[in-house]
């Protein structure tokens, strides 16, 4: 079984810098995680407060620059840098499948695709989950099957590390002074066992929303929402965006940047009318869209059990609890 | 830092540069603009029009092919924005983007097309192709309101079709003292006409409200739901099924629509607002 003793990881790090952009889970001093290609590397942590979505779908980005005058020019800005992620999680490995269902089909989206073709995942199977992580009932972790090019295990001081792809095997290869070879058995002897306490009831969860449109307890379960987009912020499969454009006399560029089904501008429609008008709307937008018309679609929930949004809502509304609950009388 | 290659895909959201051929006023808050006709489209098909600086708007075509002609009501930022353009200024245009109306299943049929205010626009270019090929069709009615005789939209086009092999009925909410025709809601006109479900196909769009009450009337004649048809209009940012703006259930407007089966989403419950 080939290893990668932890206290090599930083020689590593700087190693694949000399090739690559390196994005890896850093720690500020209030103690949030989120990825970063400067810093230090923080890899005793259970999942990054922030996902890496956004080295995919960043919050704001430019798509076009446009020059007016006599020639007319439009410029796109199509992001073509090799570059690594390190460190990231099973749950947040399945969103990146879960929207590449979305930029790819009949029309491409060569922004996200374009990072997604140039970025390899090194992900870290999960041996210690927090207390808000339900990936085991969506099958996107504890352990990573599918979805990134390395994945490493934490066995203590050391690492475990399986190839999923050629191209992992590659990295694996050209960096074999990194890597070492031990025997299975020691490997499976210091394997921890993930334990996760969070659970939800998915059981006819299509129908069972199906025929709650009307349901009564909706209005209950929305009362205390702030439509304050938390949880789709940090969701990570979580992809609406906006478009605007900013210019200044002849020069400009459009905009692209997340937007969230929460907030009351997200629909209405220019001419006042507004098809998802209270707060009622959004927040059942937000859980039929993730456990039913995304699965209608796309043949999967948009959710991989992570649980930023139940840790991070400011009034403690919880999705499992909504979707294990949610019944059609 | 090492470069990869780039994707050989092509880029939907850049849009190409049309200049402004011509522009009509239709009404105070409305205008025609017409393009060149490099575009091949359907009939209820949209684009989605930038002017470069204020953004970009879904825009439904309000021609026939090969025509390009893009009706506008000034609501918003972008919309005043396109309201203010002029001959030779140059746009962006994507597109043309959404399924459009079902004009293969409307031949051989009794056609009612329902039009309120400026939803008349993605109805119009259907109009001017089943006139173009008449005899192809069977009955046609017209039947299209508007709030008061000035915000009426295409009076020329509404002037010959009431002279064509068509059936036209025009209301208005609220006459001025000019007006001699027919007032009400576009509903109080289905009592004039001599439709029946037989054979026939309703095509409706115009602000929810409208299409709700349009839809309730046909029901009334005994129209089947899959005898249906809507045209809907939502929020959009990118029109190709990404941006995730103009859902309706599971269905997208821009790349399942914006045209659907009124039995398609008939039982999701935000649908005709």
């Amino acid at each position: 079984m080939t290893i990668l003793k932890k206290q090599n990881v930083s020689k590593l790090l700087d190693e694949l810098r000399r090739e690559y952009k390196v994005f890896y889970p850093t720690r500020d001093e209030e103690g949030v995680i989120s990825f970063s290609n400067v810093g230090d590397v923080v890899l005793d942590y259970s999942n990054s407060t922030v996902p890496p979505k956004d080295l995919f779908l960043p919050q704001t980005e430019t798509t076009f620059e446009f020059e007016k005058g006599a020639e007319f020019k439009l410029r796109p800005k199509v992001h073509i840098v090799k570059r690594i992620v390190l460190g990231i999680r099973p749950c947040d490995v399945h969103s990146l499948i879960l929207l590449d269902k979305v930029f790819s089909g009949d029309f491409l989206d060569p922004y996200y695709l374009q990072r997604r073709k140039n970025t390899s995942l090194i992900a870290i199977n999960c041996t210690e989950p927090e207390k808000n992580c339900f990936c085991s009932f969506l099958e996107t972790g504890p352990s990573l099957k599918e979805g990134a090019d390395i994945v490493l295990t934490d066995l203590g001081d050391l690492y475990s590390v399986e190839t999923l792809t050629e191209k992992g095997k590659e990295l694996v290869d050209n960096k074999s002074r990194f890597f070492e070879e031990v025997s299975l058995e020691q490997e499976i002897a210091r394997k921890r066992k993930a334990e996760i306490t969070k659970t939800i009831d998915l059981k006819e969860i299509a129908e069972r929303l199906e025929k709650s449109f009307e349901s009564p307890y909706w209005d209950k379960v929305s009362k205390k929402c702030l439509n304050c987009a938390i949880c789709t912020y940090l969701c990570p499969t979580c992809y609406c965006f906006d478009a605007v454009d900013e210019s200044l006399d002849f020069k400009g560029q459009r905009i692209r940047c997340w937007d969230s089904c929460m907030f009351p501008s997200y629909s209405r429609m220019a001419g006042g009318i507004n098809p998802r008008a209270t707060k009622k709307d959004r927040l059942m937008q937000r859980v039929y869209h993730k456990f039913k018309y995304f699965d209608d679609r796309y043949g999967n929930f948009a959710c991989v059990g992570c649980g930023r949004c139940v840790a991070a809502c400011p009034v403690n509304l919880d999705i499992t609890k909504i979707v294990s609950e949610v019944r059609g009388d | 830092m090492e470069m990869e290659s780039s994707l050989e895909i092509e880029n939907p959201y850049l849009p190409r540069l049309m200049k402004v051929q011509k522009i009509r006023v239709e009404t105070e808050n409305i205008k025609t603009f017409e393009f060149e006709k490099t575009f091949g489209h359907l009939p209820g098909q949209f684009v989605e029009l930038s002017v470069f600086g204020a953004g970009e708007v879904p825009i439904s075509i309000s021609s026939a092919p090969p025509n390009l002609e893009l009706t506008v009501n000034r609501v918003g930022i972008v919309t005043n924005a396109i309201y203010d353009l002029e001959v030779g200024d140059v746009v962006g245009i994507r597109g043309p983007y959404g399924n459009g109306w079902p004009t293969d299943a409307l031949r051989g049929k009794n056609i009612v097309i329902v039009g309120g205010g400026i939803g008349l626009a993605p109805l119009r270019g259907l109009v001017q192709m089943i006139l173009s090929e008449r005899k192809n069709y069977e009955k046609l009615y017209i039947l299209y309101g508007a709030r008061t005789p000035s915000d009426l939209v295409f009076k020329q086009d509404l002037e010959n079709w009431s002279k064509a092999p068509a059936n036209l009925f025009v209301t208005v909410d609220r006459a001025d003292e000019h007006w001699k025709g027919n007032v009400g809601v576009v509903t109080t006109l289905f009592p004039k006409t001599d439709i029946t479900p037989e054979n026939a196909i309703a095509l409706i769009c115009g602000p929810g409200i409208m299409m709700k009450f349009v839809v309730k009337s046909l029901k009334a004649l005994n129209f089947e739901d899959n005898q249906i048809v809507v045209s809907m209009e939502r929020v959009m940012k990118c029109g190709i099924g990404k941006c995730g703006h103009c859902n309706i259930g599971a269905k997208y407007v821009c790349i399942d629509g914006p045209v659907f089966n009124y039995k398609e989403i008939a039982n999701i419950p935000t649908e005709l607002k």
